[in-house]
């Protein structure tokens, strides 16, 4: 409608064909099984006729004059001695075989079953030429499909009064009425005796179809273009499997025919008709379930028509839906912390293999002429030149020389890669629009890809063999968009909840709460050292202080600031913060220790730590503010600096954890054991209380139930107070900890799993129960409900588990992996089909949300029109921030009564994430894959 | 098919004042025009809905007239994100 005329499908017919039209679009009849004579040409109407199209270049078709790549090739055909099912068919023939009369081929149909005169109307009725006027739409004609199911309890014909006997079907090509075996020439004649008139009903077009088309009289041998042989170096020809299939199919049928027509014994006769089904059968499905697969002389499965179009590696999938690309490369990633997040360090191998075409103009001349003369070989060269009349040119080091000399302005030049083109890199599963990102280039040695690691989550990616793609692209408008829409810092915002997806992750957050946490003190040369890792155009700023022996210091707070845009302020929460009653604010630090109120004014870091809050992937604040308020320039250039900064802090000062972190003292442990045994022996007294019926029921509970809750309640509240426990002994000074408060890597759940108590083991959201008669494992007492026999893991991951105790925790553990797996391959597919139904949609100029035809969806984009990247917290506008900004007044932010919109989310990605991840890694050593 | 809608009674439930049934609202020529105008578009390309409808049938009621087919009902409804949403439906057999 916008663009002008568009051609619509109205309809898509689906038909057999006819005996009669295999043959007359057959160019031949195939009839002998040689395909070429001694002196190595093609012997007519064999299976090579040159009349079936040319695989040869040089030569002419002999149908239609054309050369190689003109000719489009064309069918012959076979007739075959005797009619032969096809089993594509098979379903569709027990149907029609079972709702007709045996004697007259009419519907087998109750008389009051026949459908009603407007029944009938609707079906028999050609579709009316809908009169195509505005809000037309054409609805589908109900078609009224018979059902087997009606008439298979049909026994006498309402016809014709035959005795009907049940067909059924053995497997894959033989139908069977009561003992007698029905052969194809039966079942044809069957077919034959449906009537027009009863084809409607059973979901069939007369016009176009008639039923015992489905019994092969005439098989239609593919064109030659479609089956070619190859020419062995040795010169042997080696035949398609098709081909050899077809061979099979005349031998037979050769010899079905000799034998028929000498009157030999019926059961030769027949063996010979099954051999041919076989061979029909196989050369339409090689997998036909219920017969042997045809082989190879080597023993390899044939591929026969079925096989070339069928799965993954089929036509469709892989060649149709998918295919293979030039100026494409993979390898395996690495991670490079010095790259800018925009970038990818290709190797020098990929940089001198992918090219882009470059068209010499008066003002590149030289320098082009010049990449020409270095030829393929020396980097940055040229692998092709293409000329204005089009031809490619090979560009080696024997014709450099010369290629360089008749360079003129016209002339296309595939250059190598160098730093900064834009390429398009890209990891699988493509699940969001954010595992394509265009990058830099930057050539580098070695043969890995390398990525910053704070591009990480939008891949998905790590590095423990994980392999990614990347595209060269080959036009200026494809660099163009790529590069405004696809960069890596376009995407910082997440389109989905609104927060970075690109981030800090991992060392990164160790590294910024280390240098940032209350009061670091760095020398001169610790100073120069950070700093250099963001560049040498910066100052130091004035230190901070002198310390007792009168050299200066500076702050790690002061450093970190350097890297702050000037004019930012933002106040919030850090994720260390321990969320006590009442919030201390500015004085956390005197108060807690723990340094949690994040203060930035002006671009300078006022108090506070900036740890996952501010500058993670997913949650970082600071992130999420820069990136909105000043544009993904600042954004990108912030995520750079900083993590670099991290990274040279982490250097700096050292960091390592090991097993010994999660040590506490004999007291702490002694403490742990006193609360695990009481909460045992509370368990014993409400199960001897349970025994005795004694428990008091909980409303709409049972009292099995009442206990079991009961039980939960007491082991849980146990196990968080071993991890209390231990966890006071866990300070900030531990670096385990570190990880864990400032949302590196790691929670506290986890270290008080391995210092104090593992905790209850559930399958189905319940305590373990299953196993053997009345017990879990032979290692207790039947009936036993305690603690121990149900799952419970009192000891720590360090001190180890007893084996009941591990026994139970893989129970636990298995049921995890089983979920995952089901969930990911579900929600995969999920996906799929949702991507299926809406790649044509895109929003308008106008906001609304259209398909490819035009057709609404949606009249505003989400309803409100707004693209959750651009908002706050799915807000078009932050009322809050202006009024900072205009005021200067703090609106303090309620979190917990403003929801905090996309604080849902982060919590809701990051389980699933952590999920991913945890369970990912240690299941793929097992399988080898990454 | 098309069953003649019966006058909305006391004793009929009544779907338009179903709190879950959004506000519909039949255009005449002049608004249908300025939609179409609005959205650059054709009547074809509107979401569509049924004259068999509950509430076509009932604006049928209140209208007094028939509702042809390629007529456009708007639809005001409540959205999460955007508060109030309407939406525009072409009228089909
Ligand atoms: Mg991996
Ligand atoms: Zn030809
Ligand atoms: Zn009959
Ligand atoms: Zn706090």
């Amino acid at each position: 409608m916008i663009f002008g005329i568009r051609k619509r499908i109205k309809a898509i017919k689906f038909a057999f064909l006819s005996p009669n039209e295999v043959r007359a679009m057959s160019a031949t009849k195939i009839i002998t099984a040689d395909t070429y004579d001694d002196d190595g040409f093609p012997i007519e109407m064999g299976l090579m006729d040159p009349r079936l199209g040319v695989v040869e270049p040089g030569l002419r078709c002999k149908t239609c004059g054309r050369k190689v790549d003109e000719c489009p090739g064309h069918f012959g055909h076979i007739d075959l001695a005797m009619p032969v099912i096809h089993v594509g068919y098979v379903k569709e023939m027990k149907r029609l075989l079972k709702s007709t009369c045996r004697q007259c081929g009419r519907l087998l149909h109750k008389p009051i079953e026949i459908p009603d005169a407007e029944g009938l109307e609707d079906v028999t009725e050609a579709p009316p030429e809908a009169a195509a006027g505005e809000g037309d739409d054409e609805m589908a004609i109900p078609v009224f499909r018979e059902d087997e199911r009606d008439t298979a309890q049909v026994r006498v014909c309402p016809h014709c009064g035959a005795d009907q006997v049940k067909i059924t079907l053995d497997k894959p090509t033989s139908f069977r009425e009561g003992g007698h075996k029905l052969t194809p020439k039966e079942v044809r004649e069957r077919l034959e005796r449906i009537p027009e008139e009863d084809l409607r009903p059973l979901g069939i077009n007369p016009d176009v179809v008639r039923p015992e088309w489905m019994v092969l009289t005439a098989l239609p041998v593919p064109p030659v273009t479609v089956r070619p042989s190859i020419t062995l170096e040795s010169g042997d020809r080696s035949e398609d499997d098709l081909t050899h299939k077809l061979v099979d199919v005349l031998r037979i049928n050769q010899r079905l025919r000799e034998n028929r027509d000498a009157g030999a014994p019926q059961l030769i006769v027949e063996d010979l008709w099954e051999l041919l089904q076989y061979h029909v059968t196989t050369y339409f499905d090689n997998q036909t379930s219920g017969i042997p697969p045809a082989r190879h002389r080597s023993g390899r499965p044939l591929k026969t028509l079925a096989q070339r179009l069928k799965g993954k590696e089929g036509r469709f999938r892989s060649n149709l839906s998918g295919k293979r690309v030039n100026f494409s490369a993979r390898t395996v990633i690495s991670p490079d912390p010095l790259l800018s997040i925009n970038e990818v360090g290709i190797p020098m191998e990929v940089a001198m293999e992918l090219t882009i075409p470059i068209r010499v103009t008066p003002y590149n001349t030289e320098v082009v002429k010049g990449m020409v003369l270095r030829g393929p070989k020396n980097y940055p060269g040229v692998n092709y030149v293409i000329r204005p009349d089009g031809r490619r040119i090979k560009v080696t080091d024997k014709n450099a020389q010369n290629l360089s000399e008749t360079l003129e302005t016209g002339f296309i030049v595939e250059r190598h890669l160098v730093d900064q083109d834009i390429v398009l890199f890209n990891r699988q599963p493509s699940l969001h629009r954010m595992s394509i990102m265009a990058h830099e280039v930057k050539v580098m040695p070695q043969k890995t890809f390398r990525l910053n690691l704070s591009v990480c989550p939008p891949y998905n990616a790590d590095f423990d063999g994980d392999e990614m793609n990347l595209h060269a692209l080959q036009s200026e408008e494809a660099r163009a968009e790529a590069k405004i829409l696809m960069r890596v810092q376009e995407h910082i915002l997440s389109p989905r909840f609104g927060g970075p997806v690109i981030g800090a992750i991992h060392d990164h957050i160790t590294g910024s709460f280390m240098l940032t946490h209350r009061d670091q003190r760095f020398d001169r040369d610790e100073a120069l050292f950070l700093l250099s890792f963001i560049g040498t155009e910066r100052d130091l700023p004035r230190p901070a202080g002198k310390d007792q022996s009168g050299k200066p210091f500076w702050t790690g707070k002061q450093i970190a600031s350097t890297v702050i845009p000037r004019d930012l302020s933002i106040e919030y929460k850090a994720s260390v913060c321990a969320g006590c009653e009442v919030c201390a604010r500015e004085k956390c630090d005197e108060e807690t220790g723990y340094d949690a109120y994040t203060v930035i004014e002006n671009g300078v870091l006022k108090c506070g730590v900036i740890d996952e809050k501010g500058i993670g992937a997913f949650k970082g604040k600071i992130l999420d503010k820069i990136v909105r308020d000043r544009g993904p320039d600042e954004g990108r250039v912030f995520i750079d600096n900083i993590t670099k900064l991290s990274i040279g802090t982490i250097m700096l000062r050292g960091f390592t954890t090991g097993i010994s972190d999660e040590d506490i003292p004999p007291e702490a442990r002694r403490q742990i054991d006193d609360v695990l045994q009481k909460a045992r022996q509370d368990v014993e007294d409400r199960v001897e209380a349970f025994n005795q019926g004694l428990l008091q029921q909980m409303p709409g509970r049972s009292v099995e139930e009442t206990l079991e809750v009961e039980v939960m309640k007491v082991l849980g509240r146990a196990r968080d107070q071993a991890g209390n426990l231990a966890g006071k002994y866990l300070g900030l000074e531990n670096s385990a900890v570190i990880m864990a408060k400032s949302g590196a890597r790691g929670s506290m759940l986890n270290l008080s799993q391995m210092a104090g108590c593992i905790g209850q083991q559930a399958v189905r959201g319940e305590r373990i129960h299953r196993g053997y008669e009345g017990r879990t494992l032979p290692h207790f007492r039947r009936r036993d409900l305690g603690a121990d026999a149900s799952g419970f893991v009192s000891s720590s991951y360090k001190s180890g588990l007893r084996p009941t105790e591990f026994f139970f925790h893989c129970m636990g553990g298995r049921e995890g992996l089983v979920d995952t797996a089901v969930r990911t391959s579900r929600s995969g597919y999920m996906q799929r089909r949702l991507i299926n139904a809406l790649e044509d949609l895109k929003v308008t100029y106008d906001g609304s949300v259209r398909n490819t035809s035009g057709t609404i969806i949606q009249f505003a984009y989400g309803e409100d029109g707004i693209d959750p990247s651009r908002s706050v917290r799915g807000e078009a506008v932050d009322v809050d921030d202006i009024i900072r900004d205009v005021l200067g007044v703090e609106v303090l932010e309620d979190e917990e009564k403003a929801g905090f919109r996309y604080g849902e989310y982060e919590a809701d990605m990051t389980s699933t994430q952590d999920e991913f991840e945890t369970e990912d890694e240690g299941g793929d050593e097992d399988f080898g894959g990454d | 098919m098309a069953e003649k809608a019966q006058p909305e009674s006391e004793t009929r439930f009544s779907v338009m004042s179903h709190q879950l049934v959004p506000t519909h609202i039949l255009l005449d020529q002049k608004e249908e025009q300025d939609v179409l105008a609005r959205y650059r578009t054709t009547k074809d390309a509107l979401p569509k809905i049924r004259r068999t409808d509950p509430c076509v049938q009932s604006l049928e009621a209140k209208a007094g007239e028939e509702i042809r087919r390629g007529r456009i009902i708007k639809i005001f409804r409540k959205s999460e994100t955007a508060g109030l949403y309407f939406t525009y439906r072409v009228v089909v057999d």
